[in-house]
């Protein structure tokens, strides 16, 4: 039997069954005393989680180069008594020197310089400067422009000196950089997103954004099969927009910390998965159908017929009318992913082997595929450095893009072109690839995050940012 | 004790099998939580992320040995808080003492905030008070741990959160009259 407090607790988090949830509102309700005290920690516990949450706007990526030393590892006892430990120390052991606070000002003036400069160094054909040249008659598979370095600084009173760059441009490795010298912040606080402007350049167009979410971050976009509507998944629920003027509808789904959505084929129902693995499917008049609890998924959601797979996770679920079931999938780790036809059915695992539905088995060179996504004749990879293109019939190589440093947190496909974003400490860069002219450059550079570009139509493709905007980019 | 339904559980099987996509699955899964915690513990954003990376190394390099015993989230959230205390020796950050012996196990009458409160007025009330108070209903109410598992990651014993708790709502209270126009 739980204690009053327990419950409170218990309530509180959301941690409750509907029968014990019930209970407890029945029980607070007729008992005023309790009523009051319940209500003082709803109030404290919402404090604790608006003070807390606002910490973290979003998460820097992971030093995966650290993690590739043997185990030795910690039991699950004894933290308050260990000394020592044995582990790569090179982050912390070679932390410099604090970096000084940096005014408000300096990252908007230093913004503002970037763009000055941007402006004023374009050539007499209207190209910006990090324009990439125009190919070579014969395009390399990895035609990357040459170098070209764009970069501002500004001083203040206080001696602060604070840089922007963005440099663009090949070497080697990595191919492309661009970086806040400095983090942006004021004493206090950050830098709000929304004051600093992100950079577009050509291949792209900015042609809309919208600050679609405000205090909390989209965690995933799913485009319906007609174009129109997009689905984001956010905290508090997952929110519908029109694709072509980002306007919202009026329809919310409200799914409580809701990771990602997807529409079936025919656009009439709409799943979404939250983040204590619930998966939920929704009608054409967003009328909720079934709820199945842990149902095995986990990552991206994707229809292929009437089986719902995610992009991670331990199970499949089964759609039979309105009820669901749910099945194992053979590999935990393995990436699952659907044509948009439902047609193929592809797994990838990370190291770059691909399974299909009709049995062939193709080893991809890979180091470590994050992101996958398939049209009916081609596979598209994010591997760490590299975009990988693969034929869907001989399971061979078209194409190879190299990104540089960081990791790809979207990716998406249209006949013509792939959009990737890609996420580096401190830089957050969006890449167009025109696959016709094999041409591979940087067209957006925000200081947020950016994740699942969806191309709607005409070459135009949507991109969100961590901190709610919605940006409509064209590739014409 | 078990943890079959534990979500986090396959990805650290995984892990342990060497899969880095679990591991940045867990990451992504933790990472935003653990980091407010270490940015809280620590109030220098740098270094929390610095510990962060030593708190996701040091997971990777232990799944092969969790044995179930606690929530995977709260394991992490041990190993987070014992990086964060390593973090703040290496950096001579001042510490913020753990005294429980400086107080009574009496809570005292029950603490009970009678008032309608302002959203702003208890953040400011939460920020005045005690830092273990504070951690701990950091713990509870965002980490959305329960009061063993904070004990767990605190080193305590369940009743020392209890009393806690008790007192950050007494003080509570107090601070709150105190701000009333």
């Amino acid at each position: 039997m739980k204690s009053w407090q327990e419950l409170l607790n218990d309530y509180l988090n959301g941690t409750l069954s509907a029968t014990d949830r019930a209970d407890f509102e029945r029980y607070i309700a007729e008992n005023p005393e309790r009523r009051a005290e319940f209500e003082s920690w709803q109030a404290v516990r919402e404090a604790v989680v608006e003070e807390a949450g606002s910490r973290v706007n979003h998460l820097p990526p992971l030093q995966l180069d650290r993690f590739d030393v043997s185990r030795n590892g910690y039991s699950e006892k004894g933290f308050q008594t260990m000394t020592s430990i044995t582990l790569d120390r090179r982050t912390t052991s070679q932390r410099t020197a604090p970096r000084p606070s940096l005014t408000l000002a300096a990252a908007i003036l230093a913004v503002i310089a970037v763009i000055a400069l941007l402006i004023f160094n374009q050539r007499p054909d209207d190209q910006p400067p990090v324009a990439a040249p125009q190919p070579e008659e014969t395009a390399s598979p990895t035609a990357i422009p040459p170098t070209q370095t764009v970069m501002a600084s500004a001083t203040y009173t206080d001696d602060q000196k604070a840089t922007i760059s963005a440099e663009f441009g090949p070497t080697s490795t990595p191919t492309v950089h661009a970086r806040w010298t400095q983090q942006p912040s004021i004493p206090g606080g950050t830098v709000t997103p929304s004051q600093i402007e992100p950079l577009v350049s050509a291949p792209a167009t900015l042609i809309d954004r919208q600050q679609v979410l405000v205090g909390e971050v989209p965690k995933h976009v799913a485009l319906s099969p007609d174009g129109q509507t997009l689905a984001v998944s956010a905290q508090s629920g997952v929110y519908l927009y029109n694709a072509a003027d980002l306007s919202q509808q009026p329809h919310v789904l409200p799914v409580s910390d809701a990771l990602s959505a997807a529409f079936n084929p025919d656009g009439t129902r709409i799943a979404t998965l939250d983040f204590q693995a619930n998966l939920q499917l929704w009608d054409q008049e967003y009328n909720s159908l079934v709820i199945l609890g842990q149902s095995g998924l986990w990552g991206d959601l994707y229809f292929e017929d009437e089986r719902i797979v995610s992009t991670l996770g331990t199970g499949i679920v089964i759609v039979d009318g309105n009820s669901l079931r749910t099945e194992p999938r053979e590999a935990t780790t393995t990436y699952l992913v659907s044509s948009p036809d439902g047609t193929i059915n592809l797994a990838v695992r990370g190291d770059g082997t691909i399974l299909t539905s009709d049995g062939k088995r193709y080893e991809i060179p890979a180091t470590f595929i994050r992101q996958i996504v398939v049209d009916n004749a081609r596979l598209l990879l994010a591997d760490d450095g590299q975009i990988i293109l693969v034929s869907l019939e001989t399971g061979q190589v078209i194409e190879t893009v190299d990104y540089g440093s960081g990791y790809v947190t979207g990716l998406a496909m249209s006949e013509t072109h792939a959009a990737f974003t890609v996420n580096a400490r401190s830089l957050h860069t969006l890449w167009v690839w025109n696959m016709e002219s094999n041409q591979a450059n940087p067209a957006m550079v925000y200081d947020i995050p950016l994740l699942d570009p969806v191309f709607t139509a005409n070459d135009r493709f949507i991109v969100a940012s961590d901190d709610g905007w919605l940006f409509t980019l064209s590739t014409d | 004790m078990q943890h079959d339904t534990d979500p986090d559980l396959p990805l650290l099987q995984a892990m342990a099998q060497g899969d880095k996509s679990a591991l940045n699955e867990l990451y992504a899964r933790h990472g935003q939580h653990i980091l407010s915690y270490l940015i809280g513990q620590l109030s220098d954003r740098q270094l929390a992320e610095e510990v962060l990376q030593d708190v996701m190394l040091a997971v990777w390099h232990s799944a092969n040995r969790f044995r179930a015993e606690s929530k995977v989230k709260t394991w992490m959230m041990s190993i987070a808080r014992f990086q964060m205390l390593q973090a703040r020796r290496r950096h001579k950050l001042t510490s913020v003492p753990l005294n429980d012996e400086l107080f009574s196990d009496s809570t005292g009458p029950p603490g009970i905030l009678q008032t309608k409160l302002d959203r702003q007025a208890v953040r400011e009330a939460i920020r005045r008070l005690p830092a273990d108070q504070q951690e701990t209903l950091e713990l509870i109410f965002y980490h959305d741990l329960t009061g063993p598992e904070a004990a767990e990651i605190l080193g305590v014993s369940p009743g020392t959160i209890k009393s806690r708790i008790h007192r950050a709502k007494k003080q509570l209270r107090g601070l709150l009259q105190e701000a009333k126009p």
